[in-house]
């Protein structure tokens, strides 16, 4: 039963002359779960916001076309009347948030409907076994974890017994486990109730298992609309619109385009499905190599042994923090990092990665023990000294950029630091050029794109000429594209020699990327070591409920077959490429298709 | 850069509160009738008073600041004043200079602002300033003996128990007992062959 149809929808905004959405029909039925999927600025909010009465009703601009939801005109029904069929979940439950307790959050819709109180009693305990947050019911929201807020978010909203449940990016600000958390949530709402749910999501192989239908948007136009595997079939399409496809999905295409496993393979959307076909088809089959030999060609771990070689640039002594509430945030850490590794430092929330940082850059006294950058104690280096050897990049490009050129913003840190105007212009044009920036010194930074803006921020640290540079959660919000590309700039400066250390929760890139991993639980080190060694150790990792990247996850399952630990999709394809027709063959194939 | 800020915050707070911890003793023992018990200070009558004339106290180049119970109250403002100044700023060579940097500004308060001609006596004028430095030198002593009790023991206080294993500093990189391979922290687990190393 059609539950939302839209007809041929156009969207521009106020003041816009461009259509953010270009002519979309649709049709969705109830009971259906639909995960839409696109790069950033594609349109998807803003179909949302068609579909939930938003546009036009609170946001303005120029719409054209029909919104049917529940059989009404989504423009000329009222507000309140679309809210009683819709109900949306954004990505930060905070702001979402009216009163202060869980209990009186899950009410608080039905109670403004004017529901007698026996109906709103029945639909507080419907939301609460949906979303099974039986243990929450009497707790104060403040309280709540990230994973937790957003599931009572989404309780909130089922509250109100929608037949229309959109979920914006629901896990975007959650750690790992808080994500894990809200997914599940949300696979388990499939079966508990009959309303249409639209899902947009980037954590693909998490979400498309339960997905009816998957569709892609790319400027503001419907490019694939139909069943998971018939979508990913094509991960080409994905990766040319800046999303990454489903790594299962992708081995298995690529391993039938070389002609390596059979044609009527089935696409997996999980890695144990990729695994299981891998298994099936290649158990009988001889083997060209054996998987020590892939492994030796793989290894960086000489490389991680190697670099106690050189010179430490920060040496953390027995680390401990306690903050003035009592939480002990760090306990005991002793770590080195030396001359030009690219360091990845993982955990949950909580676990003292930024804790950790903050030492690192002298914003907190240690409550015990010493952290030394160069062999000088941080507490007695200035400001300035500390800006000269170590660039903080922050998570949001915008809270640095704050000049009115290109050029300012760049020159900003050599002029406080009293440099001569030749050596402040020397510097500017350095970190112009290798952030290729050439021709924008004189644009306003906030008028670039979100990639421009974010090679000023790099830029204007790059113009104090830092030995390290820490980048915090530098690809959250972003697409897969543009992450990547981000960390490309960052592996292009530790190939000329910066120390790079990047925190983040985005498993894949820490894997494409870094050569070293440490993984940080309740503020001790769990494990250090080469990113491969660590990410083969699933085992470990699942003690701080970390999981290693899906495509290493699929090479893990295949060890039996003599896959060693793989960090990228390449790398998969390739070794069961070298397995079954020798490395020789493998890398023809791989350069063929590079 | 931060001894000079210490040296500064002694002295400016050295500057500030003496004539006011002078003029709360004086008024203290007034009001609490001290006079009763043989207490003579003389300073603070019930009238507003003079700056300056606090200041000529402070330096003991009054003659009636030097008499009896006067001069034990003087001493009291600057011991009390050092002793707090000591604690905070943690620094004894600037607690110290502080304590000299103070006398100075006053006689440059009385001499420049108000052309006043400092007459000082040796070592009449002084008792303040040698008290004040063997006040200032104990309370820095004790300062220290407190801020010395470690986070541990803070920790023991609270009864948060921490295992012992994680209160040793490790030199790192270590080796794994089991494979040998080099870790770069003192990591729980080796990366290499899993083994825990926390257990002995």
């Amino acid at each position: 039963m059609t539950i939302l149809k839209i007809e041929d929808l156009w969207f521009r905004f106020e003041g816009s002359k461009e259509y953010v959405l270009k002519g979309i029909n649709l049709t969705f039925n109830r009971g259906e779960f639909v995960l839409m999927i696109g790069p950033s600025g594609c349109g998807k909010t803003t179909l949302i916001n068609t579909i939930n009465g938003i546009i036009p009703h609170v946001i303005q601009g120029f719409r054209k076309g029909k919104v049917y939801v529940a059989g009404k005109e989504v423009g000329e029904a009222k507000l309140a009347e679309i809210s009683t069929h819709v109900a949306t979940v954004f990505q930060d439950p905070e702001t979402q948030f009216f009163t202060l307790s869980v209990i009186d959050e899950i009410v608080f819709g039905p109670e403004n409907l004017k529901l007698p109180s026996d109906e709103i009693e029945k639909r507080l305990d419907f939301a609460v076994k949906a979303t099974g947050i039986e243990d929450l019911l009497e707790k104060d929201l403040m309280s709540l974890s990230g994973g937790q807020k957003q599931r009572v978010a989404i309780a909130s909203a089922m509250a109100m017994m929608p037949d229309i449940l959109i979920l914006d990016e629901p896990t975007t600000n959650l750690d790992p486990k808080g994500a894990a958390e809200v997914l599940k949530t949300i696979a388990d709402l499939r079966n508990k109730t009959n309303a249409l749910i639209i899902l947009i999501e980037h954590r693909l192989e998490e979400v498309s298992k339960y997905a009816d239908r998957v569709l892609v948007m790319n400027e503001g136009k419907i490019i694939a609309n139909g069943r998971p595997r018939e979508v990913f079939s094509n991960p080409n399409l994905l990766y040319e619109i800046g999303i990454r496809p489903p790594w299962a999905a992708e081995t298995i295409v690529r391993l039938k385009k070389m002609g390596l496993i059979s044609p009527n393979s089935p696409i997996p959307l999980t890695p144990e499905e990729a695994a299981q076909i891998l298994i099936n088809e290649l158990e009988s089959i001889h083997r060209a190599t054996t998987g020590e030999e892939i492994l030796k060609m793989m290894s960086e771990e000489e490389e991680y042994i190697n670099a106690s070689n050189r010179k430490p640039i920060i040496e953390i002594n027995n680390l401990w923090h306690q903050y003035p509430d009592g939480t002990l945030a760090l306990k005991g850490i002793n770590l080195k990092i030396y001359e030009g590794e690219f360091v990845g430092i993982i955990g949950q929330n909580g676990a003292g990665k930024t804790t950790l940082l903050l030492h690192i850059l002298g914003l907190l006294r240690p409550s015990h023990g010493e952290v030394r950058v160069f062999g000088k104690n941080v507490l007695n280096m200035s400001v300035g000294e500390l800006s000269q050897k170590i660039g903080l990049i922050f998570q949001n490009p915008d809270l640095m950029l704050f000049q009115n050129t290109v050029w300012s913003e760049i020159a900003f840190g050599p002029k406080n630091i009293g440099l001569p105007k030749k050596e402040i212009e020397a510097r500017v044009k350095e970190a112009l050029e290798m952030m290729r920036l050439i021709g924008f010194e004189k644009r306003h930074p906030r008028a670039l794109s979100r990639g421009q803006r974010h090679r000023v921020a790099v830029a204007s640290i790059l113009s104090m000429r830092p030995k390290i540079i820490i980048a915090d959660e530098p690809t959250t919000g972003q697409d897969f594209g543009a992450s990547k590309k981000y960390l490309e700039l960052l592996q292009k400066l530790n190939r000329a020699g910066t120390t790079v250390i990047v925190v983040s929760h985005d498993m894949d890139l820490i894997a494409r990327f870094t050569k070293r991993v440490i993984v940080l639980k309740e503020g001790r080190v769990l494990i250090d070591g080469p990113t491969r060694a660590v990410f083969s150790r699933e085992d470990i990792l699942m003690e701080t409920d970390l999981a290693p990247p899906y495509v290493t996850r699929i090479g893990n399952r295949l060890r039996k077959l003599g896959v060693p630990t793989v960090l990228k999709v390449e790398e998969l394809v390739y070794t069961i490429a070298s397995l079954l027709k020798g490395t020789d063959w493998a890398k023809e194939k791989m350069l063929e298709a590079m | 850069m931060a001894r000079v800020f210490n040296y500064i915050k002694a002295t400016w707070f050295g500057f500030i509160t003496l004539p006011v911890l002078l003029i709360i003793i004086q008024f203290l023992a007034r009001e609490l009738h001290l006079t009763a018990f043989g207490v003579i200070i003389t300073l603070y009558k019930g009238h507003p008073l003079a700056i300056n004339y606090i200041v000529r106290w402070l330096l003991l180049i009054e003659k009636e600041a030097m008499q009896g119970y006067n001069l034990i109250s003087v001493i009291l403002a600057w011991c009390i004043g050092w002793i707090v100044i000591a604690d905070w700023v943690r620094d004894i060579d600037a607690v110290f200079g502080g304590i000299f940097l103070t006398y100075f500004a006053y006689i440059l308060y009385l001499s420049w602002y108000h052309h006043y001609a400092v007459i000082i006596y040796f070592p009449e004028s002084f008792y303040q300033v040698f008290a004040s430095l063997i006040v200032a030198f104990i309370a820095s002593h004790f300062s220290k003996k407190r801020r010395g009790i470690s986070l541990f023991e803070r920790l023991d206080r609270a009864g948060i128990k921490v295992p012992e294993t994680y209160k040793r500093t490790t030199n790192v990189p270590i080796k794994c007992p089991v494979c040998g391979v080099t870790i770069l922290s003192n990591a729980k687990y080796c990366w290499k062959c899993g083994k825990d190393l926390e257990k002995n």
